[in-house]
């Protein structure tokens, strides 16, 4: 079991950053890159694009996400991701599992976690 | 008390209940012993204590303990959760592979692999993964690393991991065979090699050299033409067999790769024979050639890369077909 509060995150956010990518392209599609600075503005969630790609790979082989190449104002074309029908509807399931989640784990947590601050 | 009550075995269970329960558990006990479940002896006892547990309020009639038996489910879902879950395809992300499979592992601290079958997939997987950062990544077959070609290419930036959707995937067939001209192109330059210089050599030739390019080691002839040759041309012909087995695409441009690097190694070496023989006291031929045994790989793998990428765009940007992929 890992017990280090890194290897502790690392656990609990591999699972979540997946829901996060889908959450991000659920709002509009973006290229690699774009995902992996969008992530990157919440420390909680910041990932490596040696992390991104993978996870995107594992998705788009699942079925979730699709990709197609667009021209790029600047510079050249670029590999933008979004949701296929199947993603946008396991994005809904999963971002109901999360908040019924969610809701359970802050009244758990909730006395404990919070009274230490 | 009623009669069914007076009889029961265990704190006012009917008998009936009972044995509904013991045999419940007994086939429990058959099916998880048929599956090859793990650590269900023990759940035995603790699941048993549940039902106990559970039906100490009720009646302990018959329905109750159907009723607290169905909240454990059914017989074969139990058996299911107490499976070794198999290892499912998806779960290399989210999931460290720590089991390794069986026939790999660990000697010195150096990976090992001696899983043979099929090893032309595997070498292919690993040999371009543009999506691994590790460069260095364990042998195909055999103890040791071998190099990832993709994770090179990443970074020096000449490709980035999501060029392709599947390594080599939208690369037109054409292109997939004219990579087996790389290495036929090598190969011929060997052949001709040998058919312009073999005659006239020695019967001895040198065959091992020391680190200051002085042969220390000499060999007939023939020995090693025939080492030089089997090196040269075994993997070019390993390499036409994957492509007329229509393998996959990844398969088939890895095997190209392969023979290349081995082709050009044969050839690096009878240069290295032909330069000593001719007063050479230098291993150059043999360094350029390990250079090249590497080097020619690699521009063959993003080049490669670089025409399934072009072939994607081209598809999406100009819509010579569905829009999108999945």
């Amino acid at each position: 079991m890992a017990t280090g509060s890194e290897a502790v995150q690392s656990q609990l956010r591999k699972g979540v950053v997946e829901l996060a990518i889908l959450a991000l392209l659920h709002k509009d599609e973006a290229y690699g890159a774009e995902i992996v600075d969008h992530l990157g503005e919440y420390p909680g969630l910041a990932i490596t694009a040696g992390t991104a790609y993978p996870l995107l790979s594992r998705l788009k082989r699942a079925g979730l996400i699709t990709s197609v190449w667009r021209e790029s104002p600047v510079g050249p074309p670029r590999k933008y991701y979004r949701l296929s029908a199947d993603g946008e509807e396991a994005f809904g399931a999963m971002a109901k599992a999360w908040n019924d989640m969610k809701d359970a784990m802050d009244s758990l947590l909730g006395r404990e976690a919070t009274h230490e601050h | 008390m009623s009669t069914d009550e007076s009889g029961s075995a265990d704190g006012g269970l009917s008998l009936e209940a009972a044995a509904l329960i013991d045999d419940y558990f007994a086939r429990f006990r058959v099916e998880a012993m048929a599956a090859g479940a793990q650590g269900w002896e023990d759940a035995v006892v603790d699941l048993r204590a549940h039902v106990r547990d559970r039906l100490q309020d009720s009646a302990g009639r018959p329905e109750d303990a159907v009723r607290v038996l169905a909240e454990l489910g059914t017989t074969e879902a139990l058996v299911a959760a107490y499976l070794d879950a198999a290892p499912d395809d998806d779960s290399d992300v989210l999931l460290p592979d720590d089991v390794p499979p069986a026939g790999t592992g660990r000697f010195f601290g150096a990976p090992y692999d001696l899983r043979v079958a099929k090893s032309s997939g595997r070498y292919a997987s690993r040999s371009w993964n543009p999506l691994d950062r590790r460069v260095l990544v364990p042998k195909t077959v055999g103890i040791g690393w071998t190099i990832n070609f993709g994770a090179l290419a990443v970074r020096t930036h000449l490709v980035s991991p999501d060029d392709e959707d599947v390594p080599f995937g939208a690369v037109p067939p054409r292109v997939l065979v004219a990579t087996l001209a790389a290495p036929f192109a090598v190969l011929a330059a060997f052949v001709v090699l040998v058919a312009v210089s073999w005659a006239d050599l020695p019967a001895q030739v040198p065959i091992h050299w020391g680190l200051s390019g002085q042969a220390n080691g000499y060999g007939s002839r023939g020995t090693s033409l025939v080492f030089l040759s089997v090196l040269a041309v075994v993997p070019v012909a390993e390499a036409v067999r994957v492509h007329l087995r229509r393998r996959r695409p990844f398969t088939r441009v890895a095997a190209s790769a392969l023979s290349l690097s081995c082709t050009t190694l044969a050839l690096a070496l009878l240069c290295q024979t032909l330069f000593t023989l001719d007063g050479g006291t230098w291993v150059w031929p043999t360094c350029v050639g390990l250079v090249f045994m590497l080097a020619l790989p690699f521009a063959l793998l993003v080049v490669v890369s670089r025409i399934g990428r072009a072939a994607e765009q081209r598809r999406d940007l100009l819509g010579t077909s569905a829009k999108g992929s999945l």
